[in-house]
């Protein structure tokens, strides 16, 4: 055996690589991406992989109990509870959910199931993270992804970070950022917060929560006024732009709206106009909202007026959250999507797969997402490891609801999810299996196999192919015959293949033939749109109406460094859970001495969507008016938001009404 | 001269992965991660001093100095504990044994290599003041063109 | 307060700075003693390829001198009245925190005695020998309103030149 084996670290999307040597890791220093750094939650990658309460054998629920059953047992029990709800019921009484979390082999096999079963309904967690870039940058830009690499950011001059706390979310990619400082560049981050990415800002916009747009209007006005807009790029790349009016953002209305001076706002546009590369990075403080799709979009037109996408160094980079989600995403884990991005409305484009996958037909229109599961009246769910109860707050709210029908979930840990399940199946985890995770920059890296899955925990690829076999239908249960059909399926993986995706540092897409060797930079000469112009689209807006008398403060989410998402990983590392060990809410010190609450209080925190208690940590990192909980504790999605963003269906989580007060 | 780990305070995010990795190489962090008002963070680290102050008051010898660091023997520790009290980092804690830094043997030592911001750094100190001159001479070149 | 202004748009980099600096700092205070006792230096005339300059980069004695706020020892000072942050060899330890937080990166390490090492601003001189060696007067001592006072001059003078000129 190879003394070490190359992996690719399973939290955030950043990629990072490292190795797994036989009691341990060594850091991979030629990695493009982190030169092996890692950040601490990449440093307790382990504590997962060897956990106890790794889930080792197929347990089925009867009555209050478990037992342990055959994996034929299981599989058997599966395809004749799916197959009895089609029969009963039709297609629309069964929903699955991807993961984010399993390969692009797994997704891609897991949605071709779903579609063939006759149903859309597969969602995945990235419309709790980035449907709304999905939805507009695949509208204005042709391609919903990141348009450059991570490291790119060091070739740029002028960073504008919006609504991302990267330096604790994504930390490598600070590394990048601050290559780029020590060359001179700018750094301006808008957030409400003075988050650790703040400190790295030479000009911090500390602006009121959900006045994104109104900002990046107020910036384009003070382009368009000083000339500094690219007017060949305008001319020649994009069209709509003669209905961009923005004259109604001056500085000093945008000043009123979102609480930044005027001069700020100003000195931000020239710094990000006349930059020679400029680079927007925003993540869920953009996305996460009822108007995320628009906020999306006024970043784009923002890019796209300055001309500061193309080039290294200027582009749009959505800073995705888990290490396969631009990937499920790629594969069509998602109810209005199949693989390659087809639209599930657009039958010319789905007929292409009808014949690749020799299927009679395949279902047209959205499918349920995540959040409408629950209330849907399903017969048949299967979850292929989300934690959906701990990570999706209506879901939460209606858990029981899931259980009406027979619900599988396959997993690495015992859940909150799989707790509520009929049948839980062990799965194997990241380094336990084969197969491609793309990441954030759209680099696709091939994983090995470096550890025996512990007890009978199987891949989830081995599982589907089971399952499937069961319903009368084949499905490689080898993740290499998989990409090959990805290859057919998928136009931008088309070249990809064990040997470049495998080499170090993979391949990033689009690879349009096997001796392609990547493509970085997207949109260089023209937009992936049809019509290869990319679209300004005119957004405006809207104020947040949130305040209200009972509830006068705002509630805002996020992450911290130490943990990740619902937790079902980090919660189990003890290195991790001692440093950072329960939920917290954050009271700036004036909002603390007026509401009589002293560090380390036990309050309650409610919005109109119900109750969580928590400890009090009062910091002048918060912004007055506002409170901040991480959702890694289950209290913080209990009281999040059910509003959606109509054109995505992501929900509300970043922000809500609030109030607070100390109490158990 | 010999490398020793510098920090530069400007690039520390906090993130604390200095210490989850040091924690797994020995199985206690001797690198500890403090914020300030949660307005910056400073990584507290032993600086390997070059008139150290551990070295000075342990009364055994297992302290010493040895070229450009410090170097422990633990045969002839008797856990007294003042070294503790003199190191004016708190950068020495005792456990059932002492636990310093020692750079991780040979190599780079592993809070160095996974820092993702590169606010620590293994180099020597003229190294290190050489390129904060080089960029504040660049800042005022910049300025004068 | 006098303080060593620099203006660096009249460096040429002849390095004069440097060498009357480790002559003052040397036991014997001349040239070729100097040399014998292996000088190191305090201050430090940089060059910057991509600009084709010469910069002299050399303790600032700031205000609010980060390195003064971060030494464990009390070994860094700072004199309330001159404004001079001064350094005490016998209670320096050698962590080099100082040096970590410096902007300018003007303090070293001696190499013999293991502690930091740095401007005194010549406590001897009445004004420092760098200021005195500088043929170009890049280097000057004086106080701050001073040099705003002689620049507020020279421009007066440009724009009366070209008042008279139109008249």
């Amino acid at each position: 055996m190879i003394s070490r084996i190359p992996t690719v670290c399973p939290y955030c999307a950043v990629g990072c690589g490292f190795y797994l040597t036989r009691s341990g890791m060594e850091y991979m220093q030629d990695h493009p991406v982190n030169e092996g750094s890692l950040c601490p939650k990449g440093n307790a990658a382990l504590d997962v992989l060897n956990h106890v309460e790794r889930l080792r054998y197929p347990m089925m629920r009867v009555g209050g109990d478990w037992i342990r059953v055959s994996w034929g047992e299981a599989l058997d029990r599966i395809a004749e509870e799916m197959d009895r709800a089609l029969r009963e019921r039709g297609p629309k009484s069964i929903a699955f959910l991807g993961s984010a979390k399993c390969t692009n082999e797994e997704n891609y096999l897991f949605q071709k199931l779903a579609r063939l079963m006759g149903t859309n309904s597969i969602d995945n967690s990235a419309r709790r993270c980035h449907s709304p870039t999905i939805i507009a940058l695949r509208r204005i830009l042709g391609t919903p992804a990141m348009t450059n690499p991570i490291t790119d950011l060091a070739l740029s001059d002028c960073i504008l970070v919006f609504g991302s706390n990267l330096a604790e979310n994504h930390p490598v990619v600070a590394r990048w950022i601050l290559r780029a400082k020590d060359r001179g560049a700018a750094v301006i981050v808008a957030d409400p917060r003075v988050t650790p990415t703040a400190w790295l800002a030479d000009l911090h916009l500390q602006l009121n929560p959900g006045t994104d747009i109104a900002l990046i209007n107020g910036m384009i006005n003070v382009i368009l006024r000083e000339g500094l807009e690219s007017r060949s790029f305008i001319k020649d790349r994009t069209k709509g732009f003669e209905e961009l009016d923005v004259s109604d953002y001056t500085p000093e209305r945008v000043s009123s709206i979102t609480g930044l001076s005027a001069g700020d706002i100003v000195r931000a546009a020239r710094l990000y106009a006349r930059a020679r590369a400029s680079a927007i990075v925003y993540c869920m403080g953009i996305t996460q909202h009822s108007c995320g799709t628009d906020n999306v979009t006024a970043c784009a037109n923002l890019a796209l007026v300055c001309g500061q996408i193309g080039r290294p160094g200027s582009g749009i980079l959505p800073l995705r959250g888990q290490n396969n989600v631009q990937g499920a995403c790629d594969m069509g884990a998602l109810a209005d999507f199949y693989p390659g991005w087809r639209s599930v409305d657009d039958p010319m484009a789905i007929d292409e797969l009808r014949r690749l996958w020799n299927a009679g037909t395949l279902p047209l229109g959205r499918g349920l997402t995540a959040d409408m599961m629950p209330d849907a009246d399903l017969r048949f769910l299967h979850v292929m490891g989300e934690d959906i109860v701990n990570s999706d707050p209506t879901v939460s709210r209606r858990r029981e609801k899931l259980r009406r029908g027979f619900m599988v979930v396959q997993d690495i840990f015992m859940t909150d999810t799989a707790k509520l399940a009929d049948l839980v199946l062990p799965a194997a985890a990241w380094a336990e299996k084969e197969g491609t995770f793309t990441s954030t920059e759209r680099r696709v890296q091939w994983i090995s196999r470096a550890r025996e899955p512990p007890g009978e925990a199987r891949p989830d690829l081995w599982i589907l192919a089971e399952v499937a076999a069961r319903l009368g239908f084949e499905l490689p249960s080898d993740p290499e015959e998989a990409l090959a059909e990805i290859n057919q399926a998928v136009p931008a993986y088309r070249g990809i293949s064990r040997s470049n995706a495998g080499a170090r540092g993979g391949i990033i897409w689009p690879c349009p033939h096997p001796d392609h060797p990547g493509t970085p930079v997207l949109h260089t000469e023209r937009f992936s749109t049809p019509e290869g112009r990319a679209r300004i689209t005119p957004v405006h807006h809207t104020p947040l109406e949130r305040g209200s008398p009972e509830h006068p403060m705002i509630l805002l989410t996020g992450r911290v460094v130490l943990h990740y998402n619902s937790g079902s990983m980090t919660m189990r590392s003890e290195g991790l859970v001692k440093r950072d060990p329960e939920s917290h809410v954050d009271v700036h010190p004036e909002d603390a001495e007026q509401l009589g609450v002293a560090d380390g209080d036990a309050v309650v925190v409610e919005t109109e969507w119900g109750r969580a208690r928590a400890r009090a940590r009062v910091t002048p990192r918060q912004k007055r008016g506002t409170l901040f909980m991480p959702f890694h504790f289950p209290e913080t999605n209990m009281i999040a938001s059910e509003l959606l963003d109509r054109k995505s269906l992501m929900p509300e989580l970043k922000v809500a009404a609030c109030r607070i007060w100390r109490g158990e | 001269m010999m490398a020793k780990i510098y920090l530069d305070p400007e690039r520390c995010i906090g993130c604390r992965a200095c210490e989850l990795a040091c924690e797994r190489e020995h199985g206690h962090p001797r690198i500890s991660v403090g914020t300030v008002s949660d307005l910056a963070a400073v990584p507290l680290y032993c600086h390997q001093c070059d008139v150290a102050p551990c070295v000075a008051i342990c009364y055994t010898g297992s302290l010493r100095q040895d070229g450009d660091m410090v170097k422990f023997d633990s045969d002839l520790c008797t856990l007294c504990g003042l070294c503790l009290v003199a190191c004016p980092f708190g950068a020495i804690e005792l456990d059932s044994k002492i636990q310093r830094c020692d750079l991780c043997g040979s190599g780079t030592p592993v809070c160095v290599m996974t820092c993702p911001a590169e606010a620590l750094v293994l180099e020597d100190l003229d190294t290190v003041t050489r390129s904060t001159r080089g960029r504040a001479a660049g800042l005022l070149a910049a300025r004068l063109r | 307060m006098r303080e060593i202004l620099v203006r660096p748009e009249r460096c040429m980099g002849c390095r004069s700075c440097e060498i009357a600096c480790a002559v003052e700092h040397s036991r014997s205070r001349d040239l070729f003693g100097a040399l014998s006792e292996m000088p190191q230096r305090r201050l430090y005339v940089e060059h910057v390829p991509e600009y084709s300059l010469a910069v002299p980069i050399l303790c600032r004695h700031c205000e609010d001198a980060p390195c003064v706020a971060v030494c464990p020892t009390g070994a860094l000072t700072q004199d309330a009245l001159t404004g001079v942050v001064r350094h005490n060899r016998d209670i320096c330890i050698g962590c080099w925190t100082c040096a970590s937080v410096c902007t300018y990166g003007v303090i070293g390490r001696d190499r013999r005695a293991r502690v930091a090492i740095k401007c005194d601003r010549c406590p001897d001189l009445d004004v420092p020998a760098c200021v005195n060696a500088c043929p170009t007067r890049a280097l000057i001592y004086g106080e701050v309103e001073e040099l705003s006072e002689a620049r507020r001059a020279a421009s007066a003078l440009k724009l009366a030149r070209g008042v008279a000129a139109s008249r």
